[in-house]
């Protein structure tokens, strides 16, 4: 449909479809329409992307709870009721894939670093792959990816993708107060990191 | 107060515009390789089929097969797999074996492996470098075993589309 491949440009992140376009491109979604598929991915696509980055501090694993992501969409499509934006829809359920792996990760985390740190009492050694570009970037990076995943959840709604308290808590049926508690003590704890991290420079 | 209505008196030496300052760098910066990130995965998903997802699944699945078979290869197979994992294990791997460009990326990745181990025996006096090899090589391993997962739920979705 010209309407909906006209949103192939470099902008499309910032363009929002109108509800009568939203309308249609679900009701082809749940036809199992695979260039409606095609057209979701090219307009929600990076924005997942860079979501699911953050929230995984950009861990090789975040590109299986993006495709999961989005086989959960294709597969639950059928099911959505219109009682938020595609959006917001599809950005809960990569929340919730993106939980998912994470707890996945940390399992098999737990298991590597209990044999390293058996192996590496000095814990000097890095693992390879972990490359210094910027000593800023780098150190953020470091306080973020040690950071609870709960933790650097709320950092990065809030702050990064722009979502107020009320808005998350809406969209992962959980309690504002609960967010905010959360929060508070995300960044805390992230202050108390980086600090940490700049008085060994 | 900020945006969410939090209160912002937290004793530290780094204020909440430094804190929100570093996140930001660190979020917008990764953005742009992100961006080139998801145009690379783009190109591997779409360019075989732009209009069928199910040929985006199937990219996606091929890529996973590939891992899939250099797990086989080099013997992570897992002893207990049942029938039917080991039958679409092959369905997956059969696919690999028609893609040259993924045939390709298979033997690179099985020469690595293999570049992988010679280090480990080369490197067996220094004792440091054998650990970091061996982290490499459990990595590579975990990854290997969830590609075969990731591969086996596409061969399902696969079969699911009519």
């Amino acid at each position: 449909m010209p309407e909906v491949t006209s949103l192939h440009s470099k902008n499309k992140s910032k363009i929002a479809l109108s509800p009568d376009l939203e309308a249609s491109l679900i009701e082809r979604l749940k036809r199992q329409d695979s260039n409606a598929f095609q057209d979701l991915i090219n307009l929600h696509g990076d924005s997942i992307h860079n979501l699911v980055g953050r929230l995984m501090a950009f861990d090789p694993e975040m590109e299986d709870a993006i495709q999961n992501t989005w086989i959960q969409v294709w597969r639950k499509i059928a099911t959505f009721r219109n009682e938020s934006s595609l959006k917001t829809w599809i950005t809960r359920i990569a929340i919730l894939q993106t939980r998912n792996q994470q707890r996945s990760v940390n399992r098999w985390m737990r298991r590597v670093q209990d044999r390293w740190q058996t192996e590496s009492p000095d814990g000097n050694a890095k693992p390879l792959g972990e490359r210094n570009e910027d000593p800023r970037w780098d150190l953020v990076q470091a306080a973020m990816k040690q950071l609870p995943y709960r933790d650097r959840e709320i950092l990065v709604l809030v702050y990064l993708q722009g979502n107020t308290v009320q808005e998350i808590a809406r969209t992962l049926n959980e309690k504002a107060n609960t967010l905010e508690v959360r929060l508070h003590r995300a960044k805390k704890l992230l202050k108390k990191m980086i600090e940490g991290a700049k008085a060994k420079l | 107060m900020n945006k969410s209505g939090q209160s912002e008196h937290i004793s530290s030496s780094i204020s909440d515009e430094e804190l929100i300052q570093d996140l930001t760098f660190w979020g917008e910066r990764k953005r742009t390789d992100l961006h080139y990130n998801a145009m690379a995965i783009q190109r591997q998903a779409y360019d075989k089929s732009r209009k069928s997802v199910r040929l985006t699944i199937a990219a996606c699945s091929v890529v996973a097969a590939t891992f899939l078979s250099m797990a086989w290869l080099t013997n992570f197979k897992r002893p207990d797999a049942s029938q039917s994992e080991v039958k679409q294990s092959e369905v997956a791997m059969q696919r690999t074996q028609t893609d040259p460009e993924t045939e390709l990326l298979m033997k690179s990745i099985v020469q690595r492996t293999h570049e992988i181990g010679s280090r480990i025996e080369v490197l067996n006096s220094r004792r440091e470098q054998q650990i970091l090899a061996t982290y490499e090589i459990q990595e590579l391993n975990a990854r290997l075993r969830n590609f075969k997962r990731v591969a086996l739920r596409n061969a399902i979705v696969l079969n699911q589309i009519p």
